[in-house]
């Protein structure tokens, strides 16, 4: 069994005759992984997303989950869709069920399990996206933040392989975005592999085990987050900044502050760490 | 204050009923509500009134604001339509006359009196019982599926329009939208279209959201299980019949 357990290849999709949304996207994610998608607006992340489930049909490539080539028949789909789970960005276009509860047992239902096995289910996400307390409030009493853990308990649910979250950040608060990010870690540890779109470096250069970086409906690069990231030129030319804690980093080992050949810190306390390291060195730079 | 929906939600999600059976709410307020509508409107009407307006703010205790903001609404609709009824226009003296209708009052006070009856019998089902469980009810008594889901979407895209029609009107409050009676005319024609616009784009996201889990043209979720109780359906039964006697003993018969 290979290790690539989702695989887009050759890609080609178009919204209309002169917008181009996909051309020749290729893409795979490692079992077990945290894979985050870069790419400015319009890059053509969502569109790609929308493919990794089977909403869009390419015009040209194919998916490839495990190794095998996806259909679209109906039983294909719906088998599609309960081992690769979609996250919308606006939670509001995926909740729909009168409460919390309701919503989330909606994906398990439709799979068609038994009423015991949905009510575990519903527990178990709740419990998971740690949102024990909304299960029977309505949906739209929710606030945003809510909103966005209850769309993905609904997901989570149908116990996909791969969590697929389109721009999970946006519109959170540090806080939240903190918040989620450590449950959605328990998801990793239990095993899901994890896809996320986004387009703050900081946030996949923290996260992520691997990058790809979108441009015009193509994956421009793909591979380890210091091998992606800390490419000026390919961030430029994609239209985006190389991570702070990279730039910051890169400076200091440049002006002497850090060992030369040291590994670039991925996080903010990474980067904090380092610099105490370097403190004493910088007191005696002073004097 | 204004009446908002989130103060109606807070007494649906939080009232005393809230755990009881759909069936028991339905038993009593639409058990009441054919009465109100059946039996002469004095003297049963006005029990019905005073007993459910009791009921919603002794046992239910739902705050007595809201509970009397929801009732003057249908209430204002009542007494403009019982101002009419007292009146009689008839051609007369070379054109048309205004004049008492006969029996226009009693005519117009067993009006309001049945509104308040059957209004107070909705507004405690509206506050207690929550639409999906309603739904729910309808559907088990076959209601076809298909509007049985228009039913709940309707609701849930009331509250997203709802939001949606609020921040584009502070959006064009804030570029002066509604200065004046010309610009506040040209405001709401083009909220109305971006909302029209807005709600079709929204049901085509939704479509994709909820096909993304699995829809196939079936809306399924659980229901929350809620224990009927016999003793709370015996004393319904016996208040409604209490109600009946009541208004047959004074008018001697069911027709007026």
């Amino acid at each position: 069994m290979s290790d690539v357990i989702l695989e887009a290849c050759g890609l080609v999709y178009n919204y209309d005759r002169e917008v181009c949304a996909l051309r020749g996207l290729d893409l795979a994610a490692r079992r077990g992984r945290k894979l985050a998608v870069l790419g400015a607006n319009g890059a053509g992340k969502s569109t790609l997303f929308l493919h990794l489930n089977g909403t869009l049909r390419p015009e040209m490539g194919e998916i490839r989950i495990n190794g095998q080539l996806a259909g679209y028949r109906r039983r294909e789909l719906l088998e599609w869709r309960r081992r690769i789970g979609l996250v919308f960005q606006n939670p509001d276009d995926q909740l729909f069920a009168p409460t919390v509860e309701q919503d989330i047992s909606f994906g398990p239902m439709n799979l068609g399990l038994d009423k015991e096995e949905v009510y575990r289910r519903v527990d178990e996400s709740l419990q998971a996206m740690d949102i024990e307390e909304l299960r029977g409030r309505p949906v739209h009493s929710l606030s945003f933040g809510q909103k966005k853990r209850a769309a993905i308990a609904g997901v989570v649910a149908m116990r996909p392989e791969v969590l697929i979250l389109d721009e999970p950040s946006a519109g959170l608060d540090p806080q939240g975005v903190e918040s989620l990010l450590a449950v959605l870690d328990e998801r990793h540890k239990a095993g899901t592999t994890l896809i996320m779109a986004t387009h703050d470096v900081d946030l996949a250069c923290a996260w992520a085990d691997e990058v790809a970086v979108l441009r015009a409906g193509r994956v421009e690069k793909q591979g380890s987050v210091e091998e992606v990231l800390s490419d000026p030129h390919l961030m430029r030319s994609s239209d985006l900044r190389a991570p702070l804690v990279f730039e910051v980093a890169a400076r200091l080992m440049t002006r002497g502050y850090l060992p030369d050949r040291g590994a670039l810190p991925h996080t903010r306390e990474a980067l904090l760490e380092l610099l105490d390291l370097a403190a004493p060195r910088l007191v005696d730079n002073n004097r | 204050m204004r009446l908002t929906h989130s103060q109606i939600e807070r007494c649906i999600y939080e009232n005393r009923w809230r755990k009881r059976h759909p069936v028991e709410k339905l038993a009593l307020t639409i058990g009441m509500l054919v009465l109100s509508v059946t039996l002469p409107p004095l003297p049963a009407g006005l029990a019905i009134a005073l007993a459910m307006t009791m009921i919603a703010l002794l046992i239910v205790r739902i705050p007595l604001s809201t509970y009397f903001r929801v009732v003057a609404i249908p209430i204002g609709f009542a007494f403009a339509g019982a101002v009419a009824t007292i009146f009689s226009v008839a051609p007369g003296g070379g054109g048309l006359r205004i004049a008492l209708a006969i029996n226009g009052a009693a005519i117009a006070s067993g009006l309001i009196v049945r509104s308040l009856a059957a209004t107070s019998c909705l507004c405690l089902l509206l506050l207690t019982t929550p639409i999906n469980e309603i739904v729910s009810i309808l559907h088990r008594c076959g209601l076809p599926s298909a509007i049985c889901e228009l039913m709940l979407a309707v609701h849930r895209f009331i509250y997203i329009f709802a939001e949606t029609a609020a921040s584009i009107r502070m959006a064009q409050t804030a570029r002066c939208g509604y200065a004046s009676k010309r610009n506040a005319y040209r405001s709401m024609s083009r909220l109305v279209a971006a909302l029209f616009l807005h709600s079709i784009e929204r049901a085509g996201r939704l479509e994709i959201g909820i096909s993304a889990r699995g829809y196939e043209g079936n809306v399924r979720w659980i229901e929350p299980a809620r224990a009927l109780s016999v003793k709370a359906l015996c004393g319904i039964a016996l208040l409604e019949i209490g109600v009946v006697t009541l208004g047959l003993s004074f008018n001697g018969g069911w027709s007026h």
